[in-house]
């Protein structure tokens, strides 16, 4: 069994903890980043949000199921459906997750429940060891899906049951850097149906839906959805896929309060005025730029101006240096010619002392006459 | 036998050395010589005189010249050669002396011919005059000098060679042909003579007038302080060897014999050992001092033998030489005194606009110490002239700012030298300020040669060099500005270099049209009035004419102004304006 060849999986024992994030093999770390993702559903954090419709429509849709079944919560976060699932009276809860921070978490929060830090691609339990297996928004984060469903499948009994979801990628927000593979509704009911005799998929929508009731009354609402979609458009697809007989579900609609539509349109006003700012920032940018762009084209200009400036006196300075060439040469020659002069000189001054004193020495008697 | 040397009061410095060598010698024999001034000294019976004629006994008043029975045991040291003055003012007073000797072969037979019996003093080696000693290593840091009194042939020539001399480190002293009596800046005497001999390489000699003779004096003071003598041919040379112990040359090619024989050093030193040698060995006075104390021993043995004759006349002194003072022009002379003062005036009242004729240009070569020397140039419109001066001022080794006034209006008559002159002043700024004419011309080492005297005189005003005026043969700016001599002639001109502040203080050039051409000269009488000092650079170092006044000036009109103003200049009040 795959569950002895990874000895005994380690209990998360019941703790208080903080919630500040989500973790999972693909899931950022609780302790990244400056709050919660989204990656992972946090309800003290994430409350009357449509994330919350979304997982409480999953979990108490899977509820309908748990009853006195052993249920593994493959993917389980902070345990929050885990907790569901065993008020739904499973006879045993076990939640798996990568992070031990959401593990901490969720065993805080579900202190009947047992929870196992685990990889949902080799997860550390026996052949048939749940009757009920949980995935929701999950198998998208692993390495490997194809090998996460084959541990999915191994750990189910042959009677048991298979719930899992994935994001379509034909209408979820694309670009989720958590995400290693969104399964199309068709590819997920198709891989899914390969490992059991049988497999439905179930489209999850998001709906803005008002509820109208009477205070006291209990949850028993007459639902209607204005325009259903079809699964190839659906948020989200759910398969439900077992051997045996797939237990009777029916859909079901989760509701949460629209504040998040007023966040959203505080939000949006937030963003408009965000937007006006961006563009006064956009605008002194752009007014910025276009200054750059000027001053960018008068130095442009002016280097054209220094660069044929620099040409010309480069011009110049050769013209200069051709001139100082000729000018040493003439000064070479000069010097030679006045070296040859001043020996010329040099040779007529020396001619012209001896002659002189030859001429002395023939004056001297006809001048002194004889010596008196 | 006591041989007294006797010199006159005021005599000539040069007499008075020369009895000293001579009574060494005499000393240097075994006789008893000793040396006086004034009148001889009280007979004792035992003494001889010693006297140069030509000069004792005309600056020896009458009444106190020696009785003939003293003239009867005189011995005439006669130095002057036939043919001049002197040389007979020679001749008339051996007639009354005991005896005569002479340093000179000609006039030595010339006194022989005319019936005197004197014997030849051969002038030599003394011990007196020798500061070298024979120190071949000693230093000589003056290429060429001179020593001559000013002349008219001398000046010539030096004139022509001023070019050639100035490729040299010159040094020329050329003082006034006047009675010497004291050392000043262009005369040396002594022991400062044979100092500066000493640091000589070579001595130019050329005759004064139209003596041929050698002058044996300087040439022996030269030859035994190891400085080679170039003189231009001489007679009366013996013993010494053209070639060998000096040097000889025609009168225009002395400096080109002297320039040849310094670009030979070994050859120029052999010439100094052998002069040296000869002088100190074979040109000896002990044989004519030997004589001399036997010619005066023979005196006292007959003395009052013969009748002294009648005591020669006191010759007349030479006349002052013209110089371009200020007299009344011939063309002036038939005009009438009135007319000649309305003429004077008109010219005086003629007006220059000195900003209007103001060129500046920046010349010379700077010599890395920033120093910048102020040019006043003043021109009448000859381009030429002008394109000479500022040639030559290009050359200098320092940065000239040249500033030109050119009086455009002036006539032959009338250039406002003066107010120009003041206007391109006040346009300077520069410490030192060059006095030149346009035309003259500075030879390439001239202003550093000025600027360097001044920088080693701080106490002094001004520095001029000698000018050669080729054209006329004339040697000028050679004489230090002395207040007797600036009153009788004109010998001071451009170019001059004087510290501004002087300028300045002594209200710079007169504008009184009455020293038109003589405004050089009347600034040298107001600052040597005023005490203050210019230096002459003893080397020709410029070219060209003096400054002259105008042919048909207010000098010439009326010289009584001019000369009236040049004596207030003398007195000290600053120049008066008009005339």
């Amino acid at each position: 069994m795959v569950g002895d060849d990874l000895g005994d999986p380690m209990v998360i024992e019941s703790r208080t903890v903080t919630v500040t994030g989500i973790g999972s093999t693909t899931y950022p770390s609780d302790s990244d980043g400056d709050g919660p993702t989204g990656e992972r559903f946090i309800p003290e954090a994430m409350g009357d949000s449509l994330i919350e419709a979304e997982h409480q429509v999953r979990y108490r849709f899977a509820s309908a199921a748990a009853g006195g079944r052993r249920v593994l919560d493959a993917g389980c976060g902070v345990g929050w459906g885990s907790l569901l699932l065993h008020e739904a009276g499973a006879a045993a809860v076990t939640g798996v997750d990568i992070s031990d921070e959401a593990l901490a978490d969720a065993a805080a929060r579900a202190p009947e429940a047992r929870f196992v830090r685990a990889d949902l691609q080799a997860l550390p339990f026996g052949d048939d060891a749940f009757d009920l297996v949980t995935c929701f928004e999950a198998i998208e984060h692993v390495a490997d899906p194809h090998r996460a469903l084959d541990e999915l499948r191994r750990v189910l009994t042959p009677a048991g049951v298979l719930l899992v979801s994935s994001p379509n990628p034909h209408v979820y927000r694309a670009g989720n850097p958590f995400h290693v593979h969104e399964f199309e509704p068709s590819e997920l009911l198709a891989e899914v149906g390969r490992r059991f005799a049988h497999a439905v998929v179930w489209a999850q929508h998001g709906h803005v839906g008002s509820v109208l009731r009477r205070e006291g009354d209990g949850d028993e609402v007459v639902t209607d959805i204005g325009r259903p979609g079809s699964t190839e458009t659906a948020l989200y697809s759910l398969v439900v896929a077992g051997d045996g007989d797939l237990p009777a579900l029916t859909g079901r609609a989760a509701l949460v309060s629209s504040r998040e539509i007023d966040h959203l349109e505080e939000a949006a006003e937030a963003l408009a005025a965000q937007g006006h700012s961006v563009q006064a920032e956009w605008e002194r940018v752009h007014a910025e730029r276009d200054a750059y762009l000027a001053e960018h084209e008068r130095i442009a200009e002016e280097r054209e101006r220094v660069l044929a400036e620099h040409a010309a006196a480069q011009a110049e300075a050769a013209r200069l240096s051709s001139e100082v060439t000729s000018l040493r040469e003439r000064l070479r020659v000069a010097d030679r010619e006045r070296l040859r002069e001043a020996a010329d000189r040099d040779r007529a001054l020396l001619l012209l002392l001896e002659s002189e004193q030859e001429l002395a020495r023939r004056l001297r008697p006809p001048l002194d006459g004889p010596s008196s | 036998m006591n041989l007294r040397f006797v010199s006159a009061v005021g005599g000539s410095a040069f007499m008075a050395e020369l009895l000293e060598v001579v009574a060494d010698a005499v000393a240097g024999v075994g006789g008893t010589a000793t040396l006086h001034v004034g009148g001889f000294p009280a007979d004792d019976g035992e003494s001889v005189y010693v006297v140069v004629p030509h000069e004792y006994f005309v600056l020896t008043p009458r009444d106190q010249l020696p009785t003939p029975a003293l003239l009867a045991r005189t011995v005439g040291f006669c130095v002057e050669h036939p043919g001049t003055a002197t040389f007979g003012t020679t001749v008339a007073w051996v007639a009354c002396l005991g005896a005569a000797v002479d340093i000179n072969r000609d006039s030595t037979e010339e006194l022989r011919r005319r019936g005197f019996p004197a014997r030849r003093f051969t002038l030599g080696y003394s011990r007196l005059w020798d500061r070298w000693h024979g120190d071949a290593a000693a230093d000589r840091p003056v290429d060429i000098t001179y020593l001559g009194t000013t002349d008219v042939r001398r000046d010539f020539f030096l004139c022509g060679q001023a070019r050639a001399l100035s490729e040299w480190r010159t040094q020329l002293l050329i003082p006034p042909h006047e009675q010497m009596t004291r050392s000043r800046p262009d005369f040396l005497m002594g022991a400062a003579k044979h100092e500066h001999l000493a640091r000589s390489r070579v001595l130019l000699n050329l005759h004064r007038g139209g003596s041929h003779a050698l002058e044996w004096v300087r040439v022996l003071e030269a030859m035994v302080n190891g400085c080679v003598v170039v003189s231009e041919h001489s007679t009366d040379i013996a013993p010494l060897e053209p070639g060998v112990h000096l040097a000889f040359a025609r009168p225009h090619g002395v400096v080109d014999v002297a320039a040849s024989l310094l670009r030979h050093p070994d050859r120029l030193a052999a010439m100094r050992d052998a002069a040296y040698a000869l002088g100190r060995d074979e040109l000896s006075m002990r044989d004519s001092a030997a004589e001399l104390v036997e010619i005066a021993t023979g005196l006292l043995g007959r003395a009052h033998a013969t009748p002294a004759p009648p005591i020669p006349p006191v010759p007349e002194p030479h006349p002052v030489p013209e110089t371009y003072q200020p007299k009344l022009a011939p063309w002036a002379a038939s005009i009438p005194d009135a007319g000649r003062r309305v003429l004077a005036a008109a010219l005086a009242s003629r007006s220059v606009d000195v900003d209007a004729v103001v060129d500046e240009r920046l010349t010379g070569n700077p010599a890395g110490d920033g120093r910048v020397v102020d040019a006043v140039m003043v021109g009448t419109g000859d381009s030429l002239a002008r394109g000479l001066t500022l040639a030559s001022l290009g050359q200098q080794d320092l940065e000239v700012r040249v500033l030109i006034g050119t009086d455009h209006d002036a006539p032959a008559a009338s250039v406002k030298r003066g107010p120009v002159r003041n206007g391109l002043l006040r346009k300077g700024s520069n410490d030192l300020v060059l006095v030149i004419e346009a035309g003259q011309e500075l030879f390439p080492r001239a202003l550093r040669t000025m600027v360097d005297a001044l920088d080693a005189d701080p106490s002094a005003a001004a520095a001029y060099p000698m000018v050669a005026d080729p054209a006329a043969g004339m040697l000028w700016n050679s004489l230090p500005p002395e207040a007797e001599r600036l009153q009788i002639f004109v010998y001071l001109g451009a170019p001059l270099l004087i510290r501004r502040d002087v300028l300045e203080r002594v209200g710079g050039f007169s504008e009184d049209p009455a020293v038109e051409g003589f405004e050089d000269h009347e600034l040298w009488i107001r600052l040597v009035a005023a005490g203050y000092r210019g230096i002459l650079v003893p080397e020709i170092l410029a070219s060209g004419a003096r400054t002259r006044p105008p042919p048909y000036g207010i000098a010439g009109l009326v010289p009584e102004v001019t000369i009236a103003a040049l004596r207030r200049a003398a007195d000290g009040p600053p120049p008066a304006v008009g005339v």
